[in-house]
């Protein structure tokens, strides 16, 4: 027979942490200390293990080790049925790092020597004030499910969370000039995140848009910094 | 040993879902206004949702008042549920809305967002209401006829509620996981392949006799459960030491061997013959597709990708790059390939369920 774990004494694992993530804007060299609460829902005991690892790394900021940015205590404890614990984080900003660092904070079930390692990770993302760019650019629209979709492609050194404003133009070519007409214009609020280098979108109502050329003009808000921009684009 | 199983046994969360991607746990859906208002109950006007990708819109224009409520044809005892919450999910344009629940005799009883926490900062972003039923009434949960009413008390408003349900035993953020074994939905305490005994060697892929039960309560929108071997780890035991993907079982005598690993969620339990060989590509009989196991040193592992998330705040991963939203609790089953296998060996791995936000 092949096995592939040792007994173990819970088949059950449980756990739960708070809060769900840290986003943070400092300067290089600046501290902060922050908290996160793990509670052992269900178990009579619960050993926990507590580990920080890279999530998304900025090529930039390759060189730049995790221990070196965040620093939290306790590593190991034990908690009772129903027992909360409080971890520390220490967060100082390197004086080398771009755009922004992120990390996980894991809490790792230890104690039952199970084949399966029950992990809870939660990010912990810093912006860094001094140097971080926020850049976008409207990639196109494209139709999904009756549904319209703005693809915005993120070009600076910080992820975002698309949030902002956006207004539609049509445009259309006559014989001597162009006419533009506007569509609508409505403020959006999405969750999650782009990453630097990659795309997202912007879901748009039912609007019923004919196939032709639009001009999209995108407001995006990032930590007060508002940037605006426009772009033609064909929907086809 | 029995009494303490007993006794997981009682403290495992339930969960009813009452309005999610999948539809209602009740047979009706009412709505009420005294004005103008518009309902749709399968909305994607907003690109992010705490669960799948629709959610509930209720847009009320004129009156004083609009709402929905998810209502049964026959009285329901929920008592399992008492000294649980009642959990939802809301983006509005105002916190002057009332929550209700609704007794078979037509009693309702009141609760206000704004003694819960509202606060301005919560206008047109997702919000986590959690309101113990207790508070509602200690017997609200016997005789139940709507266990959730939802009404807007200003016009012009639009608000949006996503995930509702009635939760007993589980924390909002937790992360829950059982193993139990597919002949009898028992709860066990390892992985075996004991079919591989049974066929003998050589043969190719193989299901194994257990799959995981897995229970998430998340308190954010943008989350997954990611799963994976960590072979190559320092503390990795065995820990592989050959060339090749380090992704699957590690032979413990030979540990430049590895056996191939497969997985699948599923939203329901399977037996053995739907499930089939396991082998990634495959499909199970009414369920999705078996993927391959990553490992952490993979070339192509990503944290977060999604062919090493079975389930995220989109859904199930079926094929493997869609989703399908489903409610919990999910079940992962997994299977390994022994057509280089050897005996007598053991082959070992750790597996990695780890749940993220991002």
């Amino acid at each position: 027979m092949w096995i592939f774990s040792s007994l173990f004494l819970y088949s059950l694992l449980a756990m739960s942490v708070t809060p769900a993530k840290y986003e943070l804007l400092l300067s290089t060299g600046e501290r902060n200390t922050i908290y996160f609460t793990v509670k052992n829902d269900k178990l009579e005991m619960m050993k926990v293990r507590v580990n920080s690892k890279y999530w998304f790394v900025l090529p930039e900021n390759k060189g730049i080790e995790i221990d070196s940015w965040l620093s939290f205590s306790p590593k190991e404890f034990y908690l009772k049925k129903g027992e909360g614990k409080r971890v520390i984080c220490e967060v100082i900003v390197p004086k080398n790092a771009s755009g922004f660092l992120n990390g996980m904070l894991s809490f790792n079930q230890i104690d039952s020597p199970t084949s399966v390692n029950i992990t809870i990770s939660v990010p912990v993302y810093i912006i860094i004030k001094d140097n971080y760019s926020f850049d976008f650019e409207v990639r196109g629209l494209k139709r999904e499910n009756e549904y319209l979709l703005v693809e915005i492609f993120n070009k600076g050194n910080v992820y975002f969370r698309p949030r902002g404003r956006i207004k539609m133009n049509r445009e259309r070519n006559f014989l001597i000039f162009k006419k533009k007409s506007f569509l609508f214009e409505k403020r959006f609020k999405e969750e999650r995140h782009i990453f630097p280098g990659s795309s997202g979108y912007v879901k748009l109502g039912n609007l019923g848009l004919k196939d032709g050329k639009y001009e999209v003009i995108l407001e995006l808000e990032f930590w007060g910094d508002k940037k605006i921009r426009k772009k033609i684009v064909v929907l086809k | 040993m029995i009494i303490l199983f007993l006794f997981l046994f009682f403290l495992y969360p339930e969960i009813l879902t009452i309005y999610n991607d999948e539809g209602i746990s009740g047979d009706n859906i009412y709505t009420w206004n005294d004005g103008g208002a518009d309902y749709d109950g399968s909305s994607q006007d907003l690109e992010s949702v705490p669960e799948g990708f629709k959610c509930f819109k209720t847009t009320a224009t004129s009156g004083s008042y609009a709402g929905w409520g998810v209502f049964y044809n026959t009285e329901q005892d929920f008592s399992e549920y008492q000294n649980g919450d009642l959990r939802f999910w809301i983006y509005s344009s105002t916190g002057n809305i009332k929550v209700e629940i609704e007794r078979w005799n037509g009693e309702t009883v009141t609760k206000y967002l704004s003694d819960y926490g509202w606060n301005d900062s919560y206008v047109n972003t997702w919000r986590l209401f959690s309101i113990p039923l207790d508070d509602f009434a200690v017997d609200i949960t016997t005789s139940v006829k709507s266990p959730f009413k939802i009404t807007v008390l200003t016009t012009p408003a639009t608000f949006y509620i996503d995930m509702v349900r009635w939760a007993v035993n589980i924390d909002t953020g937790s992360f829950n996981l059982k193993i139990k074994r597919i002949s009898d939905d028992v709860e066990v305490s390892s992985f075996t392949f004991t079919r591989v005994n049974l066929i003998g060697l050589p043969t190719g892929w193989v299901v194994a006799d257990q799959y995981i039960e897995i229970e998430v309560e998340p308190s954010d929108i943008s989350w997954g459960i990611q799963i994976y071997t960590d072979n190559e780890s320092p503390s990795a035991d065995p820990r592989y030491t050959g060339t090749e993907d380090p992704a699957g079982l590690v032979d413990t005598s030979t540990t430049t061997k590895r056996l191939q690993m497969g997985w699948t969620i599923e939203y329901l339990t399977h037996s053995l013959s739907e499930l089939g060989t396991g082998e990634p590509g495959t499909w199970v009989n009414g369920g999705y597709q078996w993927k391959y196991f990553k490992d952490k040193a993979s070339s192509d592992f990503t944290n977060g990708g999604s062919y090493v998330t079975p389930w995220n705040n989109e859904g199930l991963l079926w094929n493997t790059w869609q989703r399908d939203s489903k409610s919990p609790p999910n079940y992962i089953y997994i299977s390994a390939d022994f057509s280089n296998a050897v005996t007598p060996r053991t082959y070992k791995t750790k597996i990695f369920v780890e749940f993220y936000y991002q």
